[in-house]
């Protein structure tokens, strides 16, 4: 009976080491830009959220962005955007890419969430590659869940289609 | 008998229907401010504040919230290290990083320091309308965009430090009062409503024995009523 116990104990343990090793930087946003434009990230520039852009924002979302600008990078087709969403409790902070239209990299850069931390995964972020958005503004592809991530899944899927709408609205 | 079960069931069936309809109605979403329920509930604010003051608005901490003048500003901050007013924006810092609003206290943007490379920032002040940040590594400063942010090497001209102020006793009174408004959802009155809880355990007993009264009250009303059909 000890023996059981004992090994639930351990157990148990094991798994809150794991879930509080997964929280953290995975990248700096520095790094993620650096690797992006190959060590000449050109300047940040801003993209207001204002009338329809705020509401469809909103839309994809399913809340209000929290600020009114966005700050992102550009240099010819490519534009990276660093953007935070809530899974359940706490923002992940993730790194997207978009080259002409479609994503071509997105990368979990911080994750806060005690659970869901399997999507900083290269199986799960695979999956974005390539996804482009729809006229109604969602993506085109259809993304794998994962099991006991669902909420973390979600905010990435979100984030993405954000990203992509983005990107349709700078100025090239 | 029938009376004390005829109060108990109204709490249940009323409650109860109210319950049912909480997303409807966003008993969730809606917060008690009554003092009297709060205290009842037995629900404090931080009596710890730090302040800052601006040319336009006053910054306040309490607890994780932050009040941008008595607006309380969404999310949950960690400690404020200043504030300060440049180009009819207010910048505020707090541990993890920037938040620039507009003075009504919309955010424009948050820039956290791992994003902005500033891991140790421990104040901001401002020089001929630029933000000045000061940080382990050294000094910095913002362009008027608050885009760039890059090493500030000219300190001839002194930056005013945005410093800590004595928070006043009503405003102290007022956001303690903001503060415990937002804790308390209908929801959970609701529910201790209906299992009695909000009496504590005498309430939780007194609902229990409601309910005994109530199975009763059917078992004997219908074996009074099949004995009178007879």
């Amino acid at each position: 009976m000890h023996l059981l116990k004992f090994t639930w104990l351990i157990a148990l343990m094991i798994l809150y080491t794991g879930a509080l090793s997964a929280r953290g930087i995975y990248q700096t946003s520095d790094n993620f830009l650096a690797g992006i434009f190959k060590q000449k990230t050109p300047p940040p520039q801003t993209l207001w959220l204002t009338g329809d852009k705020k509401k469809t924002v909103a839309d994809i979302l399913t809340h209000d962005y929290p600020s009114l600008r966005v700050r992102y990078w550009q240099a010819g087709h490519l534009s990276a955007w660093i953007l935070d969403e809530t899974g359940k409790e706490r923002p992940i902070t993730v790194g997207i890419v978009v080259n002409g239209s479609a994503i071509e990299t997105i990368r979990v850069l911080e994750f806060r969430e005690s659970r869901g931390w399997e999507i900083r995964h290269g199986f799960f972020t695979d999956q974005f590659n390539n996804a482009q958005l729809t006229d109604k503004n969602r993506l085109d592809i259809h993304i794998d869940g994962i099991s006991g991530a669902t909420l973390s899944v979600r905010a990435m899927q979100r984030l993405a289609t954000l990203a992509l709408y983005l990107d349709s609205q700078i100025t090239r | 008998m029938g009376v004390a079960a005829a109060f108990f069931t109204l709490i249940l069936a009323v409650t109860g229907i109210l319950l049912n309809h909480t997303e409807r109605f966003d008993f969730d979403k809606k917060f008690i401010t009554s003092r009297l329920i709060l205290n009842w509930y037995d629900i404090s604010a931080p009596s710890g504040m730090t302040t800052f003051e601006t040319s336009t608005v006053t910054i306040t901490q309490l607890g994780s919230q932050l009040y941008f003048g008595e607006k309380q500003l969404p999310g949950h901050f960690e400690n404020l290290l200043g504030a300060v007013n440049i180009h009819e924006l207010t910048i505020i810092a707090v541990n993890h990083g920037l938040s620039l609003f507009t003075n009504e206290g919309e955010l424009i943007e948050q820039l956290r320091s791992s994003a902005v490379n500033l891991p140790s920032l421990s104040k901001i002040g401002s020089s001929e309308d630029r933000l000045i940040i000061s940080a382990e590594e050294g000094l910095y400063i913002s362009d008027s965009d608050f885009l760039h942010i890059n090493t500030w090497k000219n300190a001839s001209n002194p930056a005013h430090w945005s410093s800590e102020t004595q928070t006043t006793a009503k405003r102290s009174r007022k956001l303690q009062q903001l503060y415990r408004n937002d804790i308390l959802p209908v929801e959970r009155i609701l529910l201790d409503l209906h299992s009695g809880r909000m009496a504590g355990t005498v309430g939780v007993w007194l609902m229990d024995i409601a309910a005994i009264l109530l199975v009763l009250l059917s078992l004997t009303g219908t074996w009074m009523w099949l004995k009178r059909r007879r």
